[in-house]
C-alpha cells in the first residue's frame, strides 16, 4: 500500500507540474531571444490622399431639420414658412350640415427654439408677412422687400422671460422655458388686425422671422423632423352654429413649407475641401495605403490630419462636429456613407469638434477604418467629411448649422491632407 | 502489478505528454538555439548520466541496443521546478516534459533495431520586457512579450550488433525535426490611443545526423564505450522560406563501466560537443558524469553526479553546470514492466544568472 501511495504521489506531482509557468522578466539583450525585435514606427504619409473633391447640395434650407435664424456680421439668415389653410366649415356632434367659419378673432404663432445662445442679450424676434408665392427656390432677394415693409409684430424674448410666468399680460405673449433641454417655446399672440384671416386663402399664411440681439443673434427653430414640430399656428375662430356664434380653436402645428433664406448665400466651391454650410457640402478623400502598410504591418494608430485653409466660418458661438465617415462604395458625391452594422461598430467614423474661428489642424483617429481596409481590401479606401450638429435625443444631423470649414486639399502640396500612421512592421519569426 | 495497471499508467503518461506542451530547462538557452535535451533514460539520468552509454533504452549510444534481448518500449516524463536568480530577483518556474520514447528489439541474425524520439533542443520560453518609447513626441510605456512553444526532436533509427562476445557496434540515423509556435506581443500603456498587437508565427526546423558507437569488454566486469555523432545543421523555415541556419555540433564521448559485483556497477563518462559552430554566444562543452547502480533489477538504487558546461549563454563565457541525482525502480508483472523514478538537482551559473532546478523523473518500461 505504501508503494502504491508513493506511485500515486509521484503521478500527482507530475500532473501538478503540467500547468507550465514559464514567464520570466527579460534582461536584454543577454537573456532575451535573438533575431528580430519589435519596432514601433511612426510615419506621416503626405501623398497617399488624392483625388479629393467637394460636393455641395446634400441638405438645402427647405430640407433642413431646423430653421436657422441669425443676424451677425457676415451672416443673415431668416426663416420663412407657410402655415396651411384650415377648413372653412366645422361639424359638431351629429351635425349633418357643416357650420361655416365666420372668421378669426386672433391667432397664436408657436415657435419652438431648440437652440439659442445662452449669452445672447436683448434677443428680439420680428414676424413678417411673406408673399404667398414663396417656395423652396425662394431667395433672400425674393423676400427682402417683404422683410422691409410687412412687419406684423415684434417680441422681446428677454423681456417676456423676465415677466411673471414668462407671460406678457398686455400683449398675451408667453414663453415656456425648458431648462433641461435649454429650449424655449414661444406663444406669440396676434390680433385679427395683425394677422387677418383671409377666406380666399382659407387662412393660409406665409410668414417670416428676423431676429436681432445685442450679441449672439442666432437661434435654431424646430421644424418637421424634430421632436418638436413647428412653426405652428393656432386660429381662434368664430363659427356660425345654427345662428349661434361659437368660438372654436383650430391648430396647425406643422408648416406646409419651410426653409430659410441666407444673405450671402453659400460661397462657391474652390480648390479646397469644403464641409458644411447651407446647402451643405461634403468632401471625399480617397486614400491609397502603401502595400507594406496594408499587407505587412500592424497599424496601431492612424490619424487623419487636415489643415484648415481659413478659419471656420459661422455664428461665433457655434461649435460643430466634423465626421470623417467611411463610405460603403465610391460613387463620388453620391457615395453611400457607412452605417454601424453592429453595436459598438467603430469602423464607421471618427469625429472632431471644431470652434468657429479656429485654424488649428483637425485630427481624426481612424484606426478602425484603416484596420477594416487591411482586412477587406475590396472596401473603398475613402472617407467622406460631413459636418453635423447635435439634434434631439442625442442624434446628429446634417444641415443644422450655418458653420462651414474648408481644408486644404491635395492641390496644395505643402498643406495637403495627410495620414499619420504608427505601425509595427511584421515580425520576422525564425531569425536567430 | 497487473497488466491492467500497466495500461492505466501508460495512459497517465500519455495524458502527461498531451498536456505538457512547453518546457524550459534553462534561461541560458533563450539567447541561443535552445536548451539541449538529455539523451538518457530515467535509469541513466538517475545515475548522473554515467549509465547512458550502457543502457539500451537511453537514446545515446546505439551500440547499447545490442544488449536488448526482447522487444522493449520505454517512455518517460519529467517535471521540473526551476529557480532562476536574475538581477531583478528570484523566480519560480515549473514545467513538464515528455523527453524521450524508445522502442527496440532483436530482428534476427544478432541484429537489434531500435528507435524513437528524444528532445534535441527545447525552445519553449516566455519573456516579458518593459521599455518606454517616444511616440509622436511623447513618452509611451510599452510591454513586450515574446513566447516560443516547441522545440526540435531527434527521431532516431538505429541498429546494433554484437560482432563478438566482447565487442558490440551500433549505428544510428537521426532526423531532427520540430516546430515552435511563437508569439510577439506589444502592449501600450495608453491602449486607448495605441492598439495592442499580437503577432503569431510558426517556425519549422529540420536537420539530420549520424552516429556510431562501440562497446568493448576488455576485462571481465569492465566495459568501455565510445561514441561519435555528427549533426549537420539546423534549418529554420517560416512559410516554407528559410529564415535561419545554424551548424550543429559533433559529439565525441567515451565511457567506462565497472561491475564490481553482479549487483554493483560503477560508471563514468566524458562527452565533448563543439557547439561553438552554432553561432554567437555558443561554446564548446565538455561534460563529465559518474554514477553507480546498486542492487538488482527488482529494486535498485542509483546515484550519480554530473558537471560541465552549457552550450549557450551571454558574456563570452560558457555557463557551468553541476548536478546530483538519485533514483530507483521497481519491476512488476514478472519483469514485463518496470517503473523508474529519479530525482535530479542541477545548479547552473553563468554571467548574470544563477539557476537551480529540481527535476522529478518517472519512466515506464514495458516488455510485452
Amino acid at each position: 500500500m505504501t508503494r502504491r501511495l508513493a506511485v500515486l504521489g509521484v503521478l500527482a506531482v507530475l500532473a501538478a507540474a503540467c500547468t507550465d509557468k514559464l514567464t520570466t522578466p527579460g534582461q536584454c539583450p543577454a537573456f532575451c531571444p535573438g533575431g528580430d525585435s519589435l519596432q514601433t514606427r511612426d510615419t506621416i504619409f503626405t501623398t497617399i490622399i488624392s483625388r479629393d473633391s467637394s460636393y455641395r447640395g446634400f441638405v438645402s434650407p427647405y430640407e433642413a431639420a431646423v430653421l436657422l435664424a441669425a443676424e451677425m456680421p457676415g451672416v443673415d439668415s431668416r426663416p420663412i414658412w407657410v402655415s396651411p389653410g384650415i377648413p372653412l366649415t366645422r361639424r359638431y356632434g351629429v351635425d349633418t350640415v357643416p357650420k361655416p367659419v365666420l372668421g378669426a378673432d386672433s391667432a397664436k404663432i408657436l415657435i419652438h427654439i431648440g437652440r439659442y445662445e445662452a449669452g445672447a442679450s436683448n434677443l428680439r424676434l420680428k414676424l413678417y408677412h411673406m408673399p404667398q408665392t414663396i417656395d423652396s427656390t425662394t431667395t433672400f432677394a425674393d423676400v427682402s422687400s417683404a422683410f422691409t415693409d410687412s412687419l406684423i409684430d415684434s417680441l422681446n424674448v428677454d423681456s417676456v422671460l423676465a415677466m411673471p410666468n414668462h407671460h406678457d399680460t398686455i400683449t398675451g405673449d408667453s414663453i415656456a422655458a425648458d431648462t433641461v433641454n435649454h429650449a424655449l417655446t414661444i406663444f406669440w399672440k396676434l390680433t385679427a388686425a395683425q394677422l387677418p384671416f383671409v377666406f380666399a386663402d382659407s387662412g393660409r399664411q406665409a410668414l417670416g422671422v428676423q431676429i436681432a440681439a445685442d450679441s449672439l443673434a442666432s437661434i435654431a427653430i424646430s421644424t418637421v423632423g424634430s421632436a418638436n414640430v413647428g412653426p405652428g399656428i393656432i386660429w381662434y375662430t368664430r363659427v356660425d352654429s345654427a345662428g349661434v356664434t361659437r368660438a372654436d380653436t383650430v391648430r396647425k402645428l406643422s408648416p406646409s413649407l419651410h426653409g430659410f433664406v441666407l444673405n450671402p448665400g453659400a460661397a462657391p466651391l474652390d480648390s479646397n475641401l469644403a464641409i458644411g454650410g447651407i446647402p451643405t457640402a461634403r468632401s471625399l478623400l480617397r486614400m491609397k495605403l502603401p502595400r507594406f502598410i496594408r499587407d505587412s504591418s500592424f497599424v496601431v494608430r492612424a490619424t487623419l490630419l487636415l489643415v484648415p485653409s481659413q478659419a471656420a466660418q459661422g455664428v461665433q458661438s457655434d461649435s460643430f462636429v466634423v465626421f470623417a465617415q467611411r463610405v460603403e462604395a465610391d460613387f463620388g458625391g453620391k457615395s453611400p456613407l457607412a452605417v454601424a452594422r453592429f453595436l459598438g461598430d467603430s469602423a464607421v467614423s471618427d469625429t472632431a469638434g471644431v470652434l468657429i474661428g479656429a485654424t488649428d489642424t483637425v485630427r481624426f483617429e481612424i484606426l478602425p477604418l484603416v484596420r477594416l481596409w487591411q482586412a477587406d481590401t475590396t472596401s473603398p479606401q475613402a472617407i467622406m467629411l460631413v459636418l453635423r450638429s447635435h439634434g434631439d435625443f442625442g442624434t446628429t444631423f446634417e444641415g443644422g448649422t450655418l458653420a462651414e470649414i474648408r481644408f486644404y486639399s491635395s492641390r496644395n502640396a505643402a498643406l495637403r491632407p495627410a495620414l499619420r500612421v504608427t505601425y509595427i512592421p511584421r515580425f520576422k519569426f525564425g531569425r536567430q | 502489478m497487473t497488466p491492467r495497471r500497466v495500461i492505466v499508467l501508460l495512459a497517465v503518461l500519455a495524458l502527461g505528454a498531451a498536456t505538457a506542451g512547453r518546457a524550459q530547462d534553462s534561461q541560458f538557452g533563450i539567447s541561443g538555439l535552445g536548451t539541449p535535451g538529455r539523451w538518457e533514460s530515467v535509469r541513466a539520468r538517475s545515475s548522473g548520466g554515467a549509465l547512458a552509454f550502457f543502457d539500451p533504452l537511453s537514446p545515446f549510444a546505439d551500440a547499447a541496443l545490442a544488449d536488448l534481448g526482447q522487444l522493449t518500449a520505454a517512455a518517460q516524463a519529467a517535471a521540473a521546478f526551476l529557480r532562476p536568480e536574475l538581477a531583478t530577483g528570484t523566480l519560480s518556474l515549473r514545467t513538464t516534459r515528455f523527453p524521450a520514447f524508445t522502442l527496440g528489439g532483436p530482428v534476427g541474425h544478432g541484429i537489434v533495431v531500435g528507435g524513437g524520439f528524444s528532445s534535441y533542443l527545447n525552445r519553449s520560453w516566455d519573456v516579458i520586457t518593459h521599455d518606454t518609447l517616444t511616440l509622436r513626441g511623447l513618452p509611451e510605456a510599452v510591454t513586450d512579450e515574446r513566447t516560443s512553444d516547441g522545440g526540435v526532436a531527434d527521431v532516431r533509427l538505429a541498429a546494433a550488433m554484437r560482432v563478438s562476445p566482447r565487442l558490440a557496434l551500433g549505428f544510428g540515423a537521426h532526423a531532427l525535426t520540430g516546430s515552435t509556435r511563437e508569439h510577439a506581443y506589444r502592449y501600450y500603456a495608453d491602449s486607448g490611443l495605441y492598439r495592442n498587437t499580437r503577432q503569431v508565427g510558426e517556425v519549422q526546423y529540420d536537420g539530420w545526423g549520424f552516429s556510431a558507437s562501440a562497446l568493448f569488454d576488455p576485462l571481465p566486469g569492465v566495459r568501455i564505450a565510445g561514441l561519435y555523432r555528427t549533426d549537420s545543421r539546423l534549418r529554420a523555415k517560416v512559410g516554407g522560406n528559410e529564415t535561419a541556419r545554424a551548424d550543429l555540433p559533433t559529439t565525441l564521448a567515451v565511457g567506462v563501466r565497472w561491475a564490481l559485483r553482479p549487483k554493483a556497477r560503477l560508471a563514468a563518462s566524458l562527452t565533448r560537443q563543439d557547439w561553438s559552430v552554432a553561432g554567437a554566444n555558443a561554446y564548446n562543452t565538455v561534460d563529465w558524469s559518474v554514477g553507480a547502480e546498486l542492487g538488482g533489477e527488482a529494486f535498485p538504487l542509483r546515484i550519480g553526479a554530473r558537471g560541465g558546461k552549457l552550450p549557450f549563454g551571454p558574456g563570452g563565457q560558457a555557463p557551468t553546470e553541476f548536478g546530483l541525482a538519485l533514483g530507483t525502480g521497481k519491476s512488476f508483472a514478472e519483469g514485463r514492466g518496470r517503473l523508474d523514478f529519479g530525482l535530479e538537482h542541477l545548479s547552473r551559473s553563468g554571467v548574470g544568472l544563477k539557476e537551480s532546478a529540481w527535476t522529478l523523473l518517472m519512466g515506464l518500461i514495458v516488455r510485452p
